[in-house]
């Protein structure tokens, strides 16, 4: 009975009704458009710095992240990339064996990164053909070196040149060798553009005298967000005295640590933005109240208990907001899919300053599930929350003061 | 003046107005002093505990970091007492290398510094946490970052082997025993640099007196234009450049947050227009057989248009000084004691160079802008009450 009197409500006065439930939906509308925006912000600038070498997941023999040198190393099998490979979440594998050696071009010296990497994986893995900006990419078994623009302009290294590899190798044996420089890489982060030398895997370990070992395997997942069940597959996969699986918030702590404190200012933003909408869903609940207080003010002094009132006045403002909720929910999901889409794009200085890093300066939304439905329910509890105002404003009536206004 | 008199005669209404207007513009207002304190912060750090306000090399030395790309420390220090608004500089020799021990070797850039001049100028002192500072009498000794000593098994007393190019582009090694750990609110860069006394620094690099990088910090940020102006005149042959162009990560962060805060202005915006909108609307429609009556007695179109306009840009005018001045009485007392974001983002945001308490400023150049788009958005908002109001028609809405 009650029930059908608030429907009827409802119906009655379908402007006034229409105009509380788009505030309820504009709320989650925005509250999603903004958390959207941030996580895609994120997850952007992830992708971006994962790519630039590091991948999403890496596995080392174990103990390898803390002490990086030959002696922790793993010998390379074809069924251990096979088993990786069949992991579910894990889509490519490439290998890898770094070190660090200095490196010379007639009188200059400098220190580098070596990486002995498997040409065609690695592409499809970190898509380290792109970043070639001049001679050849490498095959698995061409004798030239890829190197760093920075690091070669520092030697003064051009390609066809000839350069020396200095380092240490296997069991603390002397690495030494000839190498001809076969193409150039352009790498966004300048710590890796001035650093990073890459040669075949084979040619890398005769080099540094670690025949079938590796350092590395860089797992590439299927997608970003099945990059944590892919760690999970592969530490389960292999035994963890032997390997240890690392994902790259282990890895590059410093870029999660950015992340976590934006994560912290954007709370504060976002409990000032829920204050804001639950301001305008509060602000038609008010009109509503002072459109229908003679309305109250007669059924009240016709004898409709106060109590009964409250009920019809929370059925209808829980019904509001739950379709409003609902309608929000239905709107964000084109308006979010859109903006990942067609991301916003920022020009200027600030373009400029993210191409010197290799970003480019495009923020797409991150369109997640869980995303929409969090915000829904968060309107939806500050919503019913709200409702309670007209109740208490019911109870406290005075019908003949009401009736006047 | 109709207008005017609605809003009295409508008190709770225009008060249900004032108030989102207040929110809307204390919330933008006070969002934007966040994400500048944190920009300032993040500077702040940069520049006292980092690269300093200006810094001078050898114009080739940045891009080849050869020792014979030098100057002297004598020129330095006859000169730099002299400039305007100095407050303490130091003077680094630099070398690329590697460094070595049991357990593996790392590229490093090594760090020759006067120690006491270094703690002036960016307060290296206080940020060895394990071990202690250089001391005067004893050689060879190397501070190592945290990072890079928990990666090579390294603690206070342990011997490492640097090698490196001296000028003549000889490759030369020395063993240095590490002295301490530091820890700099930069980690990435604590990994890649280590440090130790100049002297022996360039008595292994065969540069006595040698100074590859002169670090100023000045009285304040505003310096910082006459201070190069005149250090570029006095040492044409050098390049001279502050700390923006030094430290380009930072004018990354600075950029990053320019763009959230941007978004989430533009998201505010919009709630306050969703605000506006939905109570001018309700307003409308209460007011059916109130402005069907006024059209029935003559009242033409354009004058109830504009006099719901009118109404709304009234609401937005009182709300708007009065949302800033709550800011701004919030972003004073907020400025004064920090916002402790630690609690929430855990102890490793300073880590990358933030620190974990926030200071929010509110730039004055902003205020004017918050008005305006405020302002803006209110009347934006009021357009589209004030034509639906336009399509009533007089005789139903007397009914």
């Amino acid at each position: 009975m009650l029930l059908t009197l608030a429907w009827r409500n409802i119906w009655r006065n379908r402007s006034r009704s229409l105009i509380t439930m788009t505030s309820v939906a504009s709320a989650v509308l925005l509250a999603t458009l903004t958390v959207s925006l941030q996580k895609g912000v994120f997850d952007n600038l992830i992708a971006n710095v994962v790519s630039f070498y590091t991948g999403y997941v890496q596995v080392h023999r174990t103990g390898y992240w803390k002490e990086q040198n030959l002696e922790n190393t793993f010998p390379l099998s074809d069924s251990l990339v096979t088993k990786v490979l069949e992991t579910p979440g894990v889509r490519h594998c490439t290998p890898r064996i770094e070190a660090f050696a200095l490196f010379s071009s007639g009188e200059k010296t400098k220190g580098c990164m070596v990486s002995g990497i498997a040409p065609e994986s690695e592409n499809l893995v970190t898509r380290l053909k792109s970043k070639l900006v001049a001679g050849e990419y490498l095959t698995d078994s061409s004798r030239q070196l890829l190197v760093g623009e920075g690091l070669a302009k520092r030697l003064g290294a051009s390609v066809g040149d000839t350069l020396v590899l200095l380092g240490q190798g296997y069991f603390g044996s002397t690495a030494a060798g000839k190498f001809e420089l076969g193409g150039l890489l352009h790498f966004g982060s300048p710590e890796l553009n001035d650093r990073l030398v890459f040669m075949p895997l084979a040619r890398a370990q005769e080099w540094l005298d670690a025949p079938g070992m590796a350092t590395t395997l860089v797992i590439s997942p299927e997608n970003p967000s099945k990059s944590t069940l892919a760690a999970i597959g592969l530490r389960h996969l292999l035994p963890q005295d032997e390997f240890e699986v690392m994902r790259w918030e282990e890895m590059m702590p410093d870029i999660e640590e950015h992340i976590r404190t934006d994560t912290a200012s954007s709370k504060i933003v976002l409990g000032v933005l829920y204050l804001l909408i639950s301001f305008g869903i509060f602000a038609t609940l008010l009109m509503m109240l002072i459109e229908r207080r003679r309305e109250f003010g007669m059924l009240v002094a016709l004898g409709m208990k106060k109590a009964q009132l409250a009920k019809v006045v929370l059925a209808e403002s829980v019904m509001l907001t739950l379709t409003g909720c609902f309608a929000g929910l239905l709107f964000s999901l084109p308006v979010v899919w859109w903006l990942r889409e067609h991301p916003i794009r920022i020009g200027g200085e600030t373009a400029k300053i993210y191409e010197k890093f290799g970003f480019e300066a495009v923020f797409p939304a991150a369109f997640e599930t869980s995303v929409f439905l969090e915000q829904a329910f968060v309107v939806l509890a500050v919503g019913l929350v709200l409702a309670i105002y007209p109740v208490m404003n019911v109870m406290r009536l005075k019908p003949v003061e009401a009736m006047r206004a | 003046m109709l207008s005017w008199r609605n809003l009295w005669r409508h008190r709770a209404r225009s008060l249900a107005i004032i108030s989102s207007v207040v929110l809307g513009t204390w919330a933008g207002a006070f969002i934007m002093s966040i994400y500048y304190g944190m920009a300032e912060g993040r500077v702040k750090i940069a520049i006292e505990q980092e690269v300093s306000h200006l810094q001078a090399h050898h114009p080739n030395f940045r891009d080849e970091f050869e020792a014979k790309y030098h100057f002297t420390d004598g020129r330095m220090d006859s000169l730099l007492p002299k400039m305007p608004g100095l407050k303490a500089y130091s003077l680094r020799s630099q070398a690329q290398g590697m460094l070595a021990n049991a357990s593996g070797s790392n590229g490093v850039q090594i760090n020759g510094i006067d120690p006491e001049r270094e703690d002036a100028t960016r307060g290296f002192r206080s940020m060895v946490k394990d071990g202690g500072y250089f001391d005067p009498v004893k050689r060879n000794q190397i501070l190592v970052g945290k990072k890079l000593a928990e990666k090579m098994n390294l603690s206070p007393g342990a011997k490492v082997v640097l090698t490196f190019q001296d000028t003549s582009q000889e490759i030369v090694s020395g063993a240095f025993r590490v002295l301490g750990l530091y820890e700099s609110p930069n980690a990435p860069l604590d990994e890649r640099n280590v440090y130790l006394r100049r002297e022996d620094l360039n008595a292994l690099l065969g540069t006595p007196g040698g100074v590859m990088e002169a670090a100023v910090l000045l009285s304040g940020e505003e310096k910082v234009a006459e201070s190069l102006a005149w250090w570029k005149a006095s040492c044409p042959d050098l390049q001279i450049e502050d700390w923006r162009s030094i430290s380009p990560e930072v004018a990354l962060v600075m950029s990053s947050i320019d763009v959230s805060s941007m978004i989430i202005f533009v998201i505010i915006l919009i709630a306050l227009a969703f605000g506006i909108v939905n109570t001018m609307l309700m307003a409308v429609l209460e007011r059916t057989r109130e402005i069907g009556m006024l059209m029935a007695i003559g009242m033409n179109r354009l004058r109830i248009f504009g006099m719901i306009v009118f109404e709304t840009l009234l609401l937005a005018l009182v709300g708007c000084p009065i949302g800033l001045a709550i800011a701004w009485i919030t972003v004073e007392w907020l400025g004064k004691t920090g916002m402790d974001l630690s609690n929430i983002a855990g102890n490793v945001m300073k880590d990358f160079g933030y620190s974990a308490v926030i200071y929010p400023v509110l730039p004055i150049g902003k205020i004017g802008q918050i008005i305006l788009l405020t302002a803006g958005t209110a009347l934006l908002a009021s357009v589209f009450p004030a034509w639906k109001a336009l399509r009533l028609r007089p005789a139903e809405a007397i009914r």
